[in-house]
């Protein structure tokens, strides 16, 4: 790890008991500039442990650090942390631009300042027009927008956002995450952000973790979190795969998906990024490569682990350095091919069988 | 439907025939004489005066009460709730004598209320007193009501951008439950309008209007009272749509 970034967020141990809802020993850590995505069903205490950082909740147990600095007991506007919950929780007895200005009105900064600060975010979330509205008379998508501005018009640590797109329509979320992409590479702040959504999770994601019944069952890249016993439960066998279409042609495109190549029969532009999905059933497994086959995607892969799901054998293989694949054989093939942990194989799948997510 | 419509009419007409018989008993000279009576103006500003007081030292000492009661929990909420809604349900005349006892001329209280100019027998004060005993629990209530309707993620995210517990209580949450405390604070003030059970016992002096309506009812007869009547009707009536009109504007 690079010594120059520190830990920005952490919490250690968090244990909080709220009956339907807890938190049992969370420990998860955001650095400077990471845009961390808690991936996780609804119920394991995403929202809880976000309020927790926040201070709105008092944890029973454990440390919230900012910056190295103990804040557990800490109110929240001594955090310097922007929260914006499911809601928004936008003021509606306030105009717009009174909704984000708030943050700089608290901090006394000078009445043309703030001016201009809201001017400059409104344009950087085209909300520009919107700002003598009231937030009632909004649009979901315009309210997302405006609580957003609200969060960025001040240098805050950090961002923690709650579901920011579960009351959206489907175009709307995925404008969504390209804007916060775009705002999170031009702003750099850093954010800690929870879903249940796992193609949210791949849109968005630089850091990655597993939340699962109130602990965090795994924290790292999204691939590595996706791969544990719990997110596989949770997210069925299905394989997702974030890439970047390099070209199409003859409505198939080249996809660069870690550091190797798929071809799929999906819609697209070059330079899209794009979650792709492929069925582990769809995948055969050979032993050594035949010359011929009506697959158009062929990969090395190598087996990592093997386990047992009644007459089928699920096989996590990995190809290349980065990318994941679960493939189903039948018990008797996995026999005949004599499969084990780190044997070589080879992955064949149809171009078709690959379908676009995001 | 046909029967329940009949028995509606009948209730409807219990409720409204009051008001047209009144009118109709009205004298207009006898109004013009009540109007320009200088006994009356003077209990009718004495009683406006003591309402508008006492309503608005309710809101000083009932509104963070009730922001309590909305936001936070702890042992003994209960017994505290029921405190704040108990006048509700005393007899007025008990209010009067409980009011007397506790800080009258002769309970452990006098020497300081006195020392402030405060004697609470037979003095405007006295009648400020009855008045907030009996308008506290509207008050509160709809201020409780008020406060525990707004979303608690509006007040905690405004603590998370940087406003401390008062500027978040006085940008967001008082903005936020304005209307249901001027609907309490209307609801009280109206109550002690019609106050005049605990009246007659602590306070028969100086005269409010409605202690004026029973002695002229006991002295003058049921023609001179149906004048000032009128004007205690008005008032209410005016009372009335300006809360109607506010609940109507909240929603």
């Amino acid at each position: 790890m690079d010594s120059k970034v520190e830990t920005l967020i952490a919490t250690v141990n968090l244990h909080l008991n709220l009956g339907e809802f807890k938190l049992r020993g969370v420990s998860v850590k955001a650095a400077n500039r990471d845009y961390m995505v808690i991936l996780g069903p609804s119920g394991a205490g995403k929202t809880l442990l976000l309020e927790c950082i926040a201070g709105l909740r008092k944890p029973d147990k454990g440390m919230i650090l900012i910056d190295g600095n103990d804040v557990t007991n800490l109110p929240p506007e001594k955090r310097e942390l922007a929260f914006l919950p499911q809601n928004y929780a936008l003021w509606p007895h306030m105009r717009v631009f009174d909704n984000i200005a708030y943050p700089l009105r608290c901090r006394r900064v000078p009445e043309s300042e703030i001016k201009r600060r809201v001017k400059w975010v409104s344009r950087e979330l085209e909300i520009a027009h919107l700002l003598n509205r009231k937030p009632t008379s909004l649009s979901g998508g315009e309210q997302q927008r405006v609580a957003l501005a609200r969060a960025m018009v001040w240098e805050f640590k950090a961002i923690l956002l709650d579901e920011p797109t579960a009351s959206l329509d489907p175009s709307l979320r995925r404008s969504t995450w390209k804007l916060l992409r775009r705002l999170h590479e031009r702003m750099g702040f850093t954010a800690i952000h929870v879903t249940h959504d796992v193609a949210e999770a791949f849109a968005l994601a630089t850091k990655s973790a597993f939340m699962y019944k109130g602990k965090i069952v795994k924290q790292g890249l999204l691939n590595e979190v996706l791969t544990t016993a719990e997110a596989v439960q949770y997210l069925g066998d299905t394989n997702l795969m974030k890439g970047k279409i390099l070209d199409t042609a003859k409505g198939e495109a080249l996809v660069r998906v870690a550091d190797t190549h798929i071809i799929a029969v999906i819609d697209g532009k070059p330079g899209e990024e794009v979650v792709l999905s492929l069925r582990p059933e769809d995948i055969i497994v050979l032993r050594e490569r035949r010359l011929e086959s009506s697959a158009r995607n062929i990969l090395q892969a190598t087996v990592e682990s093997l386990e047992l799901h009644g007459p089928l054998v699920l096989l996590h293989t990995r190809s290349g350095e980065k990318l994941m694949l679960k493939v189903y054989v039948t018990k008797s093939s996995a026999e005949y091919l004599k499969l084990k942990p780190k044997s070589k194989v080879i992955l064949c799948f149809k171009a078709s069988a690959v379908k676009r997510v995001v | 439907m046909v029967f329940f419509s009949l028995l509606s009419v009948v209730i409807l007409f219990f409720l409204t025939y009051p008001f047209v018989s009144l009118m109709l008993l009205a004298d207009p000279k006898l109004l013009g004489f009540t109007l320009s009576s200088a006994t009356i103006i003077r209990a009718l500003l004495l009683t406006l005066e003591a309402a508008t007081l006492s309503t608005l030292i309710l809101m000083v000492f009932g509104v963070p009460l009730a922001y309590i009661l909305a936001r936070f929990e702890f042992r003994g909420k209960k017994l505290v709730e029921a405190i704040t809604d108990l006048p509700l349900v005393i007899p007025h005349a008990v209010v009067g004598i409980m009011v007397l006892i506790a800080f009258g001329p002769k309970s452990p209280f006098s020497s300081i209320l006195e020392n402030i100019g405060v004697i609470i027998e037979n003095s405007f004060w006295a009648i400020v007193a009855v008045f907030c005993f009996v308008g506290a629990p509207l008050l509160i209530d709809c201020a409780k009501d008020g406060f525990a309707s707004i979303d608690p993620y509006l007040e905690g995210v405004a603590r998370c951008m940087g406003a401390g517990a008062g500027r978040t209580f006085y940008t967001i949450s008082l903005p936020l439950a304005s209307k249901s405390i001027l609907t309490g604070a209307l609801l009280a003030w109206a109550r002690s309008m019609s106050e005049v059970g605990a009246l007659l016992i602590i306070a028969y002096y100086p005269k409010t209007i409605n202690v004026l309506v029973i002695e002229w009812f006991n002295i003058y007869g049921l023609r001179y009272t149906v004048a000032l009547t009128l004007i205690l009707l008005s008032i209410s009536i005016i009372v009335f749509v300006v809360l109607r009109w506010i609940l109507r504007w909240k929603h």
